[in-house]
């Protein structure tokens, strides 16, 4: 069975870090958690309309407390057992790049072409693989620029879910496929600066103009707006230079990035030497 | 170099530990407002035919029309929406009949009630029961402008930003605390409104002030055994006896709650200390940095 | 503790980082000036007199990110206003926005007490900023790298050939640039740009598969012995406290279920996750080389962390409303005793560790504590 999968090219998509049930459960769990911690002021509303004082206010706290450690536990599950040295190099070298590429971006235009690297290797590489790669791309980064804040485990979440769905795109090949690449890494780079910044709404407009700030205890459809409001008088105009300049650099690059990719996971060879099957026919 | 090896285990063991008690301590230290069921705050209310309806929107982003009655109640409330509103009735002929309307202002009536003194945070009374009146904002004013309009407002800061804190000073210092709730349904109940024609006149209320007075009248009629479903589900206040006739501690008006505002100041002697202990670390910051360069 | 241990050996990292989260907490609980301000001093305090030699630009960095953060709510109060009504301070040309916007409103009277709310807010974030900061400068995150529990060790060493190689990846690609160059290629815009990228992309990959067959060589990936009971009694751990985890989270949500049920479920869910993850999973012996050591004035260093933390907790009790100074009326903000006290306490720390090191000094023993991990990557 093995053989036959190695020796044809008929598997097309490597898969450098095996997704088991536990780590899938972990994930899961991990990110309702996360969308809960990004989403709080338009979920955590309850029924105690106007004074829900001590439950916003210590809700940012719970969720900067449990969220990295729930990360952790995914990492560990995804690692036990589901990466080999083959991906544990890739990985750093792929964080390494993707790291050295945030660093050279940070400028006031706002394109950063971290998804540059990251859409194609998600989806080369498979969803764990892109997972993880998002997360230590950001973890790495945040190192050498020591900027290690409480922010980070929510930078980690988002930019690990847009390495994860870019490992569940479609199968498409060719001129298709890289054109769906651009075109999720334009709607990735959108979502990703309307959740990261969706972190610290809360505590950056706490008592300014409540037209655009978070108000304790309005409905979610009145936090929309008032986000929404504070998403465009801010920050739309750098997101959207993000996602042109992710899709435009995928169009430019991608094919050959992909094609590099994959001649690396070839020589890799991850989905063929754990279970030593050829090994024992031999002997 | 000879502890290379020693104690790799345990060190890690300790970083944990310490780990995890951190995690204990802030979650402790944050969860110890959640077990509180209710919170002492004043809130915000609009009549809506008669009847009192709590406020969907803040006073910031409510925008009054003419002829239109707000309510402000201090109280624990235990579940807001369906908490305690101001005891007077919301009669706009009562507050503004006899004021003219005038072009470009809106008149908006207000009550505001301070609460019963077993609501009142450790140490202070209400300084009365409840006072209403009209007022004139500018068309277009917020709410906000109306309780602004009416009294001397304390804004919080923070993550208490924008929330009204106190109104003429009332709570001093604290911010919708969050409080736990006795058994007891003292502070749920309705206390037998008043009459409202009494009570509801613009500037004409009862006086005699009497802050020292623990057992406020307001207090000893909240005791009384008054049915808490009817806390929870009407939040009109029924006109009923009038016990408001006995009352010894004189409710405010709202020219006197304009002016209260200015309390008496003293020399800030912890702003000064302060501001010193500031410079002097922040001076020794830059001399440590400088002292480091050299 | 002796004077020699005093003065010879960098603290735990991690005790700096508890040093430095909880005067960040503190930070979280008051919107006074006075204590933010002090707050910040005392951090700034402890780096310039204890900084570790790796990372020292970072303070800076967080110092520059809180002054934008203030600057930020200046303006934006400036323009979009919350509070109109006070003493006026400036009066600035109104523009009315259609009324999707919601009432937003640009421009307008500028108040007092408008910007000093702003002011407060703004300082509050500022000095979570700067503790975080002081965090990275007074023990480098990197450090923090080597304490990992042993069922984050595969991706500890992946962040490890991360951080080795990506200096590598710099001269890489200015290797590339320069040969582009000599080829009389243009080194500058969008094009060239792809045309270094990718060889330094080929080049990387060929080096993670050499590098992924050294560390096979060398038995990389060596699995632990535990028992299959143990190896499901963790699982089952694992599986347990993330089912909590969910439960909790959907009873957050659930705006009818009390939340009283909801916070202990996801703590504790969230400890028993980790705590199997962490201390039950595979046992394998790892040494390590010079670890860093928890001794009692480390402890010390988490208490005088903590003491603030624990002062404005007291403030709130016996000051109430002076960790939260009003601006509506303005007001001179009261000084919580008890929040002054801790920091003071909190600055006792400046005086422990390693004493400041002169440059060269510093340069000598970086090598040592930080790169040593990353030989794996070489």
């Amino acid at each position: 069975m093995t053989t036959t999968a190695l020796a044809t090219p008929a598997v097309r998509r490597p898969v450098a870090i095996a997704v088991r049930w536990r780590s899938t459960f972990a994930l899961t769990v991990a990110s309702l958690f996360g969308l809960l911690a990004f989403g709080w002021p338009f979920l955590l509303h309850g029924t105690s309309a106007n004074v829900d004082a001590a439950h916003t206010t210590d809700a940012p706290w719970i969720f900067a407390i449990v969220l990295p450690l729930l990360l952790l536990v995914v990492l560990a599950e995804l690692a036990d057992g589901g990466m080999d040295a083959k991906a544990i190099a890739l990985l750093g070298v792929l964080a390494a790049c993707g790291a050295a590429l945030r660093t050279v971006s940070i400028d006031a235009t706002g394109v950063s072409p971290v998804f540059f690297l990251l859409l194609p290797a998600g989806r080369v590489l498979g969803r764990g693989f892109g997972f993880v790669l998002g997360m230590l791309t950001l973890f790495g980064s945040a190192l050498l620029t020591g900027g290690v804040g409480p922010w980070l485990p929510f930078q980690m979440l988002a930019t690990g879910w847009v390495g994860l769905f870019a490992g569940c795109l479609p199968p498409l090949r060719g001129r298709a496929e890289v054109a769906m690449l651009a075109a999720y890494g334009a709607v990735a780079g959108l979502a990703y600066g309307a959740l990261t910044n969706l972190w610290f709404w809360p505590f950056e407009t706490s008592g300014l103009s409540p037209q655009i700030s978070y108000v304790r205890g309005a409905s979610w459809l009145v936090e929309l707006h008032h986000y929404a409001s504070f998403y465009v008088a801010t920050s739309v105009g750098w997101d959207l230079s993000r996602a042109i300049g992710n899709a435009v650099l995928v169009l430019l690059a991608g094919r050959t990035v992909l094609l590099a990719l994959r001649r690396a996971a070839r020589r890799a060879a991850f989905n063929s030497p754990v279970t030593f099957v050829p090994a024992k026919r031999v002997g | 170099m000879t502890t290379a090896r020693r104690r790799a285990g345990p060190t890690q063991a300790r970083v944990a530990a310490v780990t995890l008690a951190t995690l204990v301590i802030m979650v402790a230290l944050a969860g110890r407002a959640h077990a509180a069921t209710a919170y002492r705050y004043w809130a915000y209310y609009v009549a809506q035919a008669n009847t009192w309806q709590f406020s969907q929107r803040g006073p910031a982003t409510e925008y009054p029309v003419d002829g239109e009655v707000q309510g402000w109640r201090f109280a624990i409330q235990t579940e807001a929406g369906k908490g305690l509103a101001p005891r007077a009735l919301p009669d706009f002929a009562k507050m503004c009949g006899s004021t003219p309307a005038t072009a470009g202002q809106l008149r908006v009536g207000i009550v505001i009630d301070f609460g019963v003194g077993a609501d009142a945070p450790t140490g202070e009374h209400p300084p009365g029961t409840e006072v209403s009146g009209c007022v004139h904002v500018a068309e277009g004013g917020s709410g906000a402008d109306v309780l602004r309009a009416a009294a001397a407002v304390r804004i919080g800061t923070g993550a208490d930003g924008g929330l009204v804190c106190g109104i003429d000073g009332y709570p001093a210092n604290e911010c919708a605390t969050a409080v736990t709730t006795k058994p007891t349904p003292t502070s749920n109940a309705i206390p037998t409104p008043k009459a409202t024609p009494t009570t509801t006149p613009l500037l004409t209320s009862p006086a005699k002030a009497t802050a020292s007075t623990p057992n406020t009248p307001a207090a000893a009629s909240s005791s009384a055994p008054a049915p808490p479903v009817a806390a929870a589900s009407s939040p009109v206040p029924t006109s009923a006896s009038a016990p408001s006739i006995a009352r010894t501690s004189r409710p405010p008006t709202l020219a006197s709650l304009r002016t209260a505002a200015n309390r008496t100041d003293h020399f800030p002697v912890g702003a000064v200390v302060g501001a010193a202990l500031v410079v002097a670390v922040g001076a020794g910051a830059s001399w440590r940095a400088r002292a480091r360069r050299r | 503790m002796s004077s020699r241990e005093r003065t010879n050996r960098q603290l735990h990292p991690g005790a700096w980082w508890a040093w430095s989260l909880a005067l960040g907490a503190t930070a979280t609980r008051t919107t006074n000036p006075l204590v933010l301000l002090l707050l910040m001093a005392a951090a700034g305090f402890t780096v310039s007199a204890r900084r570790s030699p790796v990372g020292t630009r970072s303070f800076g960095f967080f110092v520059r990110l809180g002054l934008f953060v203030l600057a930020f709510r200046l303006v934006f109060e400036t323009v979009f206003g919350a509070e109109r009504s006070g003493n006026v301070l400036v009066h600035l040309p109104e523009v009315p926005l259609p009324t999707w916007a919601g009432g937003l409103h640009l421009g307008g009277a500028v108040t007092a007490q408008g910007m000093l709310a702003a002011t407060y807010g703004g300082l509050q974030l500022a000095a979570l900023l700067v503790c975080v900061g002081s965090a990275n400068a007074l023990a480098s995150p990197r450090r923090l790298l080597r304490a990992v529990p042993g069922a984050l060790y595969e991706a500890g060493v992946a962040v490890t050939v991360a951080m080795s190689f990506a200096p590598q990846l710099v001269t890489a690609a200015v290797r590339v640039r320069r040969a582009r160059r000599l080829r009389g290629r243009s080194a500058t815009g969008v094009r060239s740009w792809v045309g270094i990228a990718l060889p330094v992309l080929e080049d990387a990959l060929e080096r993670s598969i050499e590098l992924a067959a050294a560390m096979d060589a060398r038995g990389f990936g060596r699995r632990g012995t535990a028992s299959p009971g143990r190896r499901r009694l963790v699982a089952g751990s694992v599986v347990t406290g993330l089912v909590a985890v969910a439960v909790a989270t959907y009873e957050l949500l659930d705006a009818t279920s009390p939340t009283i049920v909801g916070l202990p479920l996801l703590v504790s869910g969230t400890a028993i996750a980790c705590a199997a993850v962490f201390f039950g999973g595979r046992d394998v012996a790892r040494t390590k080389y010079r670890p860093d050591q928890w001794q009692a004035v480390e402890w010390l260093v988490v208490v005088a962390g903590l003491a603030p933390l624990a002062g404005v907790m007291l403030a709130g009790r016996l000051q109430p409303g002076s960790l939260h100074p009003t601006t509506y009326p303005l007001a001179v903000p009261a000084l919580p005793w008890p929040a002054v006290l801790g920091i003071v306490l909190a600055l006792i720390p400046a005086w422990f560790g390693t004493p400041q090191l002169p440059a060269a000094q510093a340069i000598a023993v970086r090598p040592a504590r930080v790169a040593e991990p990353a030989k794996v990557g070489r």
